[in-house]
């Protein structure tokens, strides 16, 4: 099981890198505001913008 | 166990696993947070969200929660009583080759005095017995009828056990010899034959293309009528008698003693077309029978062997 | 020039319709493959049609192709509409759909011909390896350079579900494909015997774990919210569930290979944390359905919405059934049975399958300016088809796997075997045809779908939409 000794240290350093990932989230303030980002999606109308909406009627 | 050469390996993944749980019991702990209080305001990104869509403010779900912990305490438990953490044995001291062994030891102590009692018997007189034959059967069609077929009958390259043809014997020792030892016998490591075992070796290169063919018609003429070439058979014989003889006889009836099939039948074992004939004379044949003995043990193949003499009685 | 900018939806519509296409390709391989189990000889004697070729075929038309192909098209929308920035780098976009385009050609050249690697989800030959990943790093210089440039400070959810797909696969690809050339076609794995082994399955359980169920967690916490018109029930729970499964999953792989030359401690380790992985897995079919609640009459006449809610379900079904058949005791049963064929269908065709095909019946219109799908009956009624043939599908191998699992452990009062291998495939021959048949109907609803996307695009017009500069700027 030699192989352990290349997944294991490659399980690291992901493991590592997601950390770093989360530390940067974290500080960064990515999860400082854990309701407003559900919402800002649902204000995000990708269906009818005014300038689609031009594009439209231009046709 | 051979993985580690030493304790620090083990430690390393111990230590990993270890750390695992304790980053996620952490995560867990860091949410642990109850349900807001009714009313109060949602504030977020300066936002002023529909009064209705409050409700979403949510906390995490308690009973997920409860099952996340539950979980992990199991792991904990669960790699406290079995291997897991490297060398750690685990309180139980299990292992799968040790639940195998203890599997077998209890097979082996229900089941061993079924299939002794007819080991003590001589085979032609356990073939006649009706237990013993539904036994034998039940083995064969586990062990044997992926390559001899359900129904014994073989295929190409399989031999028939149901006719009275027999390559190496027909006779009840010789049956479980074959059983036991293989064919041709397994060396020293108990599974291959030994590299001089006899086979039937290729004849290509040392007779050329022609000779093969006028060989392959003699061969054919000896069980068959349609399709001989006269004048290739009657060369051919004179090859087979310097080449083929020493093995499958003068008379092509073959040798019990080397494996080498009596030619003389119209009973072949790859076939018995133009084409198949040219092919095994050619390119020889390696067809080669396991040895069950190590597998299987002498009393069941003792069962074995008398159900096979059975079929063809 | 800034209220001008628009999206680049050009790349998510050659991947949608691209996912409709290898779609029904895959899953008629599917089809063809489970007839040839119960007809054997269907295939007329052709080497490239024989089962052991069609079926990698198969595995790779519908994960790579179809789900691939899902999973780009949804993430560029995704990523774009919430960064409100338009994708990084329009060329090294295209050169993704026209690189993975060509992967799966050169697949759909190469598995017939018999050119494969032997690993199981990861058959493609070096040369193939080499361009998958090339494309893939392309694939992460586009969505990670998106965010980088994104307007919204906050950084959505599905962005890190679908980030973290990307650079798990890469992980898992570059280390599972090492492998020494010996010709330009063949290959031999750079481990050997119970190490290749167990990177396989390092590599395989987290091809399900990341490629279809991280990638299409992303799909989930952007489409079902918009769909449902509410926002997701946690946002919390989303973070906090991602992290988690992120953090266990890598340690699955070995439950793949319970009872085998594996070490013990690896098999314990990999059965431990797949139990563990119960409710990570979980937290994303959580808050899919608690998002709805409230809003189940939606249900009634939204088949989109259905095809998202049915696929969650699924979702929560089989990462329950998952972490059981990883305990040791019942692997025992379930291993080398129908029930692992069951249990890899509920997820693939109920989960990722519907989820992506929600998600495209949501993007089309949006991609080809029309208001809705051309028939919104025709979704209606690929929605009851599709499921009708997954519920077929899935209790029929249930049903074949479970007897087959007990019939080989049969034994009798002298410990012989009761049945031989023979006799139980004999048993399943009727469940295989269910099987066919729920396959077929499945491709059916593939069918529709495909007419239903033909119709709406010829309807419509290619439409990139334009970037709401206020919206953006309030964020910025």
């Amino acid at each position: 099981m030699d192989i352990i000794y290349l997944l294991i240290p490659v399980s690291l350093l992901a493991v590592l890198l997601i950390s770093m990932l989360f530390w940067w989230a974290i500080k960064g303030g990515q999860f400082d505001d854990l309701e407003g980002p559900s919402f800002q999606i649902m204000m995000d109308d990708d269906r009818d913008t005014p300038e689609q909406s031009a594009q439209e009627s231009q046709r | 166990m051979s993985d580690f050469l030493g304790g620090f390996w083990s430690l390393y993944i111990s230590v990993i696993v270890i750390g695992g749980f304790i980053g996620l019991f952490i995560l867990l702990l860091s949410q642990n947070k109850v349900k807001k209080q009714t009313g109060e305001k949602v504030e977020t990104m300066g936002h002023v969200w529909d009064d209705t869509l409050e409700e979403y403010n949510n906390p995490l779900p308690r009973w997920w929660m409860w099952m996340f912990y539950g979980t992990l305490v199991f792991g904990v438990v669960y790699l406290a009583l079995y291997p897991g953490l490297g060398e750690y044995k685990g309180a139980y001291g299990w292992s799968s080759h040790g639940q195998y062994d203890k599997e077998v030891a209890v097979a082996e102590k229900t089941y061993g005095p079924i299939f002794n009692g007819y080991l003590k018997q001589p085979i032609a007189v356990v073939a006649k017995d009706e237990k013993a034959r539904k036994m034998g059967e039940r083995l064969f069609l586990t062990y044997c009828a992926q390559c001899h077929g359900s129904d014994a009958r073989g295929a190409k390259g399989f031999p028939n056990l149901r006719d009275a043809d027999w390559l190496w014997g027909g006779a009840p020792e010789t049956i479980e010899a074959t059983i036991l030892h293989g064919r041709p016998a397994a060396g020293p490591d108990g599974v291959q034959p030994v590299s001089d075992a006899p086979r039937m070796p290729a004849w290509g290169k040392i007779l050329g293309e022609e000779k093969v063919k006028d060989v392959a018609n003699y061969v054919r003429s000896l069980s068959q009528k349609e399709n001989i070439d006269a004048d290739r058979a009657t060369r051919g014989k004179e090859i087979f008698g310097q080449n083929c003889a020493a093995c499958h006889g003068a008379d092509a009836k073959g040798n019990q003693a080397l494996g080498a099939p009596n030619l003389s039948d119209d009973i072949w074992l790859y076939g018995g077309s133009q084409t198949t004939v040219v092919e095994t004379i050619t390119n020889g044949r390696n067809g080669v029978m396991p040895a069950k003995g190590d597998q299987l043990g002498a009393a069941k193949v003792h069962l074995l062997a008398a159900y096979v003499y059975g079929l063809s009685k | 020039m800034e209220a001008q900018a628009t999206y680049n939806y050009k790349v998510v519509r050659q991947f949608a319709v691209m996912t409709v296409v290898w779609g029904i390709v895959g899953m008629l391989v599917g089809v063809i493959i489970a007839a040839m189990l119960v007809w054997p000889d269907l295939n007329p004697g052709l080497p490239w049609l024989t089962y052991g070729r069609l079926r990698p075929l198969h595995t790779n038309a519908v994960i790579f192709a179809f789900g691939g192909c899902g999973l780009f098209a949804t993430s560029y929308y995704v990523v774009q509409r919430t960064c409100q920035v338009r994708l990084f780098c329009d060329k090294l976009a295209a050169f993704t759909f026209w690189g993975w385009q060509l992967v799966i050609l050169l697949a759909a050249i190469t598995l017939p011909l018999g050119y494969t690697s032997g690993k199981e989800y990861a058959e493609l030959e070096w040369p193939i390896d080499i361009l998958i990943t090339i494309v893939w790093v392309a694939y992460a210089l586009v969505f990670f350079g998106t965010i980088v440039k994104r307007k919204v400070k906050h950084i959505y959810v599905a962005n890190w579900f679908f980030g973290g797909f990307i650079l798990t696969v890469a992980i898992l690809h570059l280390v599972n494909s090492a492998e020494l050339p010996v010709t330009f076609w063949k290959s031999y794995s750079a481990y050997s015997g119970a190490q290749d082994a167990m990177v396989q399955w390092w590599y395989g359980h987290n091809a399900v774990g990341f490629f279809l169920t991280a990638g299409f967690l992303g799909i989930m916490y952007y489409f079902v919210p918009k769909q449902a018109g509410r926002p997701v029930y946690s946002y919390r729970l989303s973070v906090v569930h991602f992290w988690a499964l992120i953090f266990t999953y890598m340690w699955a792989g070995p439950h793949h290979l319970h009872y085998t030359a594996l070490p013990d401690w690896t098999q314990s380790l990999g059965m431990v944390f797949s139990l563990i992985l119960l409710a990570p897995s979980w937290g994303g079919m959580i808050n899919g359905i608690m998002t709805l609640s409230g809003a189940w009459h939606k249900l009634r006449d939204d088949p989109i919405l259905k095809f998202l809610v049915v696929s969650l379900s699924f979702y929560g079904m089989s990462t329950f059934e998952g972490p059981m058949m990883s305990i040791k005791t019942v692997n025992a049963l379930s291993h080398y049975t129908e029930w692992t064929v069951g249990h890899v269908h509920s997820g693939a065709l109920g989960w990722v399958g519907f989820i992506t095909i929600g998600a495209i019946y949501y993007l089309i219109p949006r991609l080809f300016g029309r208001d809705e799908m051309y028939s919104k009956k025709l979704v209606e009624t690929h929605f009851w088809v599709a499921t009708i043939g997954i519920v077929l599908y899935i209790a029929s191998m249930w049903i074949a796997g479970v007897m087959e699992g007990l019939m080989w452990r049969a034994f009798n009062s002298d410990g012989t075997l009761t049945y031989t291998f023979v006799e139980a495939l004999k048993q399943k021959y009727p469940y295989y045809i269910i099987r066919v048949l729920g396959g077929a109907l499945y491709l059916s609803g593939m069918i529709m779908m495909f007419y239903n996307v033909i119709k709406t695009i010829s309807a419509g017009k290619a439409v990139d939409a334009a970037i709401p500069a206020t919206n953006a700027a309030h964020h910025a």
